[in-house]
């Protein structure tokens, strides 16, 4: 029994899927039948669908499910054998009985009631198409639908009911769905439904039969007439016609392909693992690199490199094709769109043509499941912002029919995907107006915007641009959202407009979320990794390329005005640290979604590749951090939020010249003791201070590290056994400051021993072991002095 | 998961002093069987001079302090993540969590690696004692002495027959996190800001 179940309910999951992606053909392919309407393969594809959804359907016991798929099939029969002509108002109904059934597919997969769904009144509708339709045929010629004269509609029903009468009570017992259907208050017409459903039921003989007998008797111009189009289109059309044809059937019969289908889960799963895959590559990369520092020529090393090669390949092909599975092609959402187009068009009085490129890329299954909504709110506001009424279009000398074109191509690790449009496209002074007015911007800014910032006002929440607003768009929340969403994804957004010609929504978003490429960076005494897809440029200024604006630091970077800000400062770590040498200032442009920035850092470290990882449970919601990723030596660092940084940098006072070292003063000479025995400090601390330092103590490496770039100390001595990691990598930490290139630094043994090629690694100047006499201090404070001059 | 493997511990550590001791005045006693229901196994670890436990079901293992990365906009005492075999881990200074002056770290320094529910979460503390069993009936309320910034993560007192040790509240220590904007903080940044 419970194998049954399992078995139902295996069968009702593969159904659901069939059914998930038969409707969504059938969306396209009915939008594309307003436009081909006479297209008989097309007309029997979506027959077919119909028929085997209903099938299914009904084999499942989904009552109204079958009921809904019966009608639009029997609708469906009449159009592909040309009895009815499809009108828009048929095409309405057809696509919310389309609606219907993903409603219901929608209820079946939450675990909801699908016998619920209301569509008494949908079915009524497809079923008055039938009905009008078996006499007079002439609406189908396109004339108005309700001239079917009253003698014929009793006739017609009479002749039903005498027809059906007889079965009535055998389907009364055996369909129960009749009486769950919400009663009519009109008996006639609950009977008259009742019958023409058994009647669609028949076979299709009586229908033919019905048909001739409408056809010889009441049609007969109707039938001259549609003979006449048909001979038309042969005659003229008959080549091409025949190809279209052919290319149509080779589309609706898809060559067998070989697939299977597999769990979602079980390919994040693998993804994980792959990802781990990277972290172990890379730290055997970063083996085999030390490896070979240490021992170049060892005939072991050199095989330890070549093995790390091959698995770096092997690594990076098999991560390639684990991210291909999980690949699916944007079409599977751009194909939503004829039938977005179609009805906000319809809704709105506009026409507009839709022009798909590209839908053929591919990127990932989570990007292309985020990235849906951005899009429906990017080409409703074209169609209700952009492309103005067909009657304006006519005059500005525009053909009628708007355009839109959606198109998706990738480049590097990015798809980029654009939406233009060629409507009236947005003036920047009036955006900056309204802006204005709404109390957005103030005056000062609005003088100071370029075109491109005055575009992503759109994108402020609060802001809209239509003088009424509509039901679609025009709420001020839409392309808010747009925003918030391309930022989950890492995108950014652009927007290219020129008044009259157009608008162009472009957005630049990372092929997939787990594995990117990053930008390393330091900053204080941190290593940060920038997502390269938000990385624009890096660019290495001096300090007077940097200009003020109302107090705050801007670069002038070719046309543009970049706000520049010390990332230290963003992530509030800093505070009083001194480690930009004006000479030499490195720039990260980053932008996020409309939002550009110039991030100073101390370094940049360069490019690799990381796995993104999650902070736990216990840290969630950290500011201006998204992640963490470990590195190829087994350090973890950590990923920036550049939207967050971005946000924060808004608000920071802090400006750039608190971090330079240049210019800064001090009262009297520092020393810094980096020691964690405190005997060895304390004799050094008395013995300093008595030569008129003022002494700075540090009992670990990272606390010696914030010292020192908060006091720039003229001298530093540094205990080889700190914790955490030891003295020599404390020196060499500090040795890329620009403070501490040539400071003289005093090393500290408290053991006795020492590496002799640590220490000239580190660029110590001089070696002391405790414990140590003043005396000895002194002299090593000389010597190292005078070592330091030699140096410089 | 883990948690049990004592072999992480000198091995003469599994059985305590303290247990073996119990052991043999309960068989002078009679011959009652000890059942394992009634002791609780926790790790002691030392604090500022003071005897704690952990329940060992919440400790994962044990490591030598390792280098660890600083995070921003994280609470005091939340001194940075770790690697620990591939796995990002919080390491928290169990010392700042309760108020005490930060130690420098030493050679008897450790990590405690926590895992309980879905929080894995490492607690510095000063030096790692032993696996003390303590008889759930000698376990007794937070006694009134206890400061009040402690208080509130202390689930009990066991009573040893040589000295006391202070029972640490995983659940409630773990419950605040260690961030300074958690869940709401950063959107409503956005929406200031944005």
């Amino acid at each position: 029994m419970a194998e049954n179940m399992d078995d139902m309910q295996e069968i009702v999951q593969d159904f659901l899927v069939e059914a998930d992606e038969l409707l969504e053909e059938l969306d396209e392919d009915l939008v594309r039948l307003e436009n081909e309407s006479e297209d008989e393969d097309l007309l029997n594809k979506i027959f077919r669908a119909f028929h085997t959804i209903k099938g299914s359907a009904s084999f499942l016991g989904f009552e109204k499910l079958t009921e809904l798929t019966h009608k639009l099939e029997d609708v469906l029969n009449k159009l592909r054998k040309f009895e009815l002509k499809l009108n828009s108002e048929m095409m309405d109904a057809i696509l919310e009985g389309v609606d219907k059934a993903k409603e219901i597919i929608g209820l079946i997969k939450d675990g909801g009631d699908p016998e619920s769904v209301d569509i008494e009144k949908n079915v009524k509708q497809l079923v008055s198409f039938l009905d009008q339709n078996y006499k007079p045929e002439e609406e189908s010629s396109g004339k108005t639908e309700d001239t079917m004269n009253e003698d014929e509609l009793v006739e017609l029903q009479e002749q039903e009911i005498m027809e059906e009468e007889a079965e009535v009570e055998a389907e009364e017992s055996e369909k129960k769905s009749g009486k769950e259907k919400p009663k009519s208050k009109d008996e006639i017409e609950a009977e008259i439904e009742r019958l023409l459903k058994q009647r669609m039921e028949e076979d299709k003989e009586k229908r033919l039969k019905r048909k001739e007998k409408i056809l010889s008797e009441l049609q007969k111009k109707q039938f001259a007439e549609n003979v006449k189009e048909k001979k038309n289109e042969i005659k003229e059309e008959n080549v091409p016609d025949k190809k279209k044809k052919s290319t149509m059937a080779k589309k609706s019969k898809p060559i067998v392909e070989q697939t299977i289908r597999v769990d979602v889960q079980r390919l994040d799963d693998l993804m994980n693992l792959v990802g781990e895959l990277v972290l172990g590559k890379n730290r055997l990369v970063s083996v085999a690199q030390k490896a070979e520092e240490k021992l170049s020529g060892d005939e072991v090393v050199e095989e330890l490199g070549e093995v790390a090669n091959q698995i770096t390949l092997v690594t990076t092909d098999l991560q390639m094709g684990v991210m291909k599975t999980r690949m699916v092609q944007i079409g599977k959402v751009f194909n939503k769109f004829p039938r977005v187009v179609r009805d906000i068009s319809r809704e709105l009085n506009k026409e507009v043509e839709l022009i798909i490129e590209g839908a053929e890329t591919e990127l990932d299954k989570s990007v292309v499941e985020e990235i849906n909504d951005p899009l429906v709110h990017i080409v409703r506001n074209a169609i209700d912002h952009g492309i103005e009424a067909p009657e304006d279009r006519v005059k500005l000398g525009k053909l009628s029919k708007g355009k839109i074109v959606l198109s998706a191509y990738h480049e590097g690790n990015y798809i980029v995907i654009e939406a233009a449009d060629d409507g009236k496209g947005m003036d920047p002074e009036k955006l900056k107006q309204k802006a204005l007015e709404k109390g957005l911007i103030t005056e000062t800014e609005a003088r100071q915007m370029s075109k491109e910032e005055a575009f992503a006002l759109i994108f402020k929440p609060g802001f809209s641009t239509a003088e009424k607003v509509t039901n679609l768009s025009g709420r001020g929340v839409g392309m808010d959202v747009v925003k918030t969403n391309v930022e989950k994804l890492n995108g950014i957004i652009e927007i290219k407009s020129e008044v009259g010609k157009g608008t162009k929504v472009i957005l630049k978003i990372p092929l997939t979320l787990a594995i990117i490429q990053a930008l390393l960076v330091k900053v204080t005494k941190e290593y940060f990794a920038i997502p390269l897809v938000s990385v624009v440029e890096t660019v290495r200024i001096i300090k007077d390329d940097i200009d003020k604006v109302e107090n705050k630091d801007v670069l002038r970077l070719r046309e543009n005005i970049i706000p520049l800000v010390y990332l230290g400062d963003t992530l509030g770590i800093g505070k009083n640290k001194k480690t930009l040498d004006g000479k030499e200032i490195y720039v990260v442009v980053v932008a996020i979604a409309e939002k550009k920035i110039g991030l100073i850092v101390d370094e940049l470290i360069g490019r690799e590749e990381i796995v993104i990882k999650s902070l736990g449970n216990y840290l969630t919601n950290i500011k201006g951090i998204s992640g963490a990723t470990i590195m190829g030596d087994g350090s973890v660092t950590l990923i920036l939020d550049v939207a967050n940084v971005i946000n924060e940098a808004s608000i920071i006072s802090a400006n750039i010249e608190d971090h330079l070292i240049d210019g800064y003063k001090k009262e009297q000479p520092v020393a810094l003791v980096a020691s964690r025995e405190l005997k060895a400090k304390n004799d050094l601390v008395n013995a300093l201070e008595g030569k008129g330092y003022n002494v700075v103590y540090a009992h670990t490496d990272k606390e010696a590290l914030d010292l020192a770039s908060e006091h720039l100390a003229d001298i530093v001595f540094i205990d080889l056994s700190i914790y955490i990691n030891d003295g020599y990598n404390l020196a060499k930490s500090l040795r890329s400051m620009p403070a501490y290139k040539v400071t003289p630094f005093i090393a500290i043994s408290t053991d006795g021993t020492y590496d002799k090629e640590k220490l000239k690694e580190s660029r110590f100047n001089k070696l002391l072991f405790t414990p140590i006499e003043k005396n000895e201090i002194y002299v090593a404070i000389e010597e190292a002095m005078s070592r330091n001059i030699l140096v410089a | 998961m883990n948690g049990r493997d004592v072999d992480l511990f000198d091995k003469s550590l599994a059985l305590s002093a303290d247990m073996e001791e119990e052991i043999a005045r309960k068989n002078r006693k009679a011959d009652t069987i000890i059942m394992k229901d009634e002791y609780e196994q926790v790790v002691g670890f030392m604090l500022n001079k003071e005897l704690y436990g952990i329940d060992i079901l919440d400790v994962e293992e044990i490591i030598k302090p390792v280098d660890y990365t600083y995070v921003p906009n994280t609470k005091p005492f939340v001194m940075g993540v770790i690697n620990l075999r591939g796995k990002v881990i919080p390491v928290v200074d169990l010392r700042i969590r309760f108020g005490f002056v930060s130690n420098p770290i030493s050679a008897d320094s450790r990590v405690i690696i926590i895992a309980h529910n879905e929080y894995n979460v490492g607690f510095l503390v000063d030096k790692i004692e032993k696996v003390y069993y303590i008889e759930k009936k000698s376990i007794e309320p937070t006694p009134p002495n206890i400061p009040q910034n402690i208080e509130r993560y202390v689930k009990g007192v066991g009573k040893m027959p040589k000295k006391i040790i202070t029972l640490l509240n995983i659940e409630e220590m773990l419950k605040e996190g260690g961030s300074l904007t958690p869940k709401t903080g950063s959107t409503m940044e956005v929406v200031k800001n944005g």
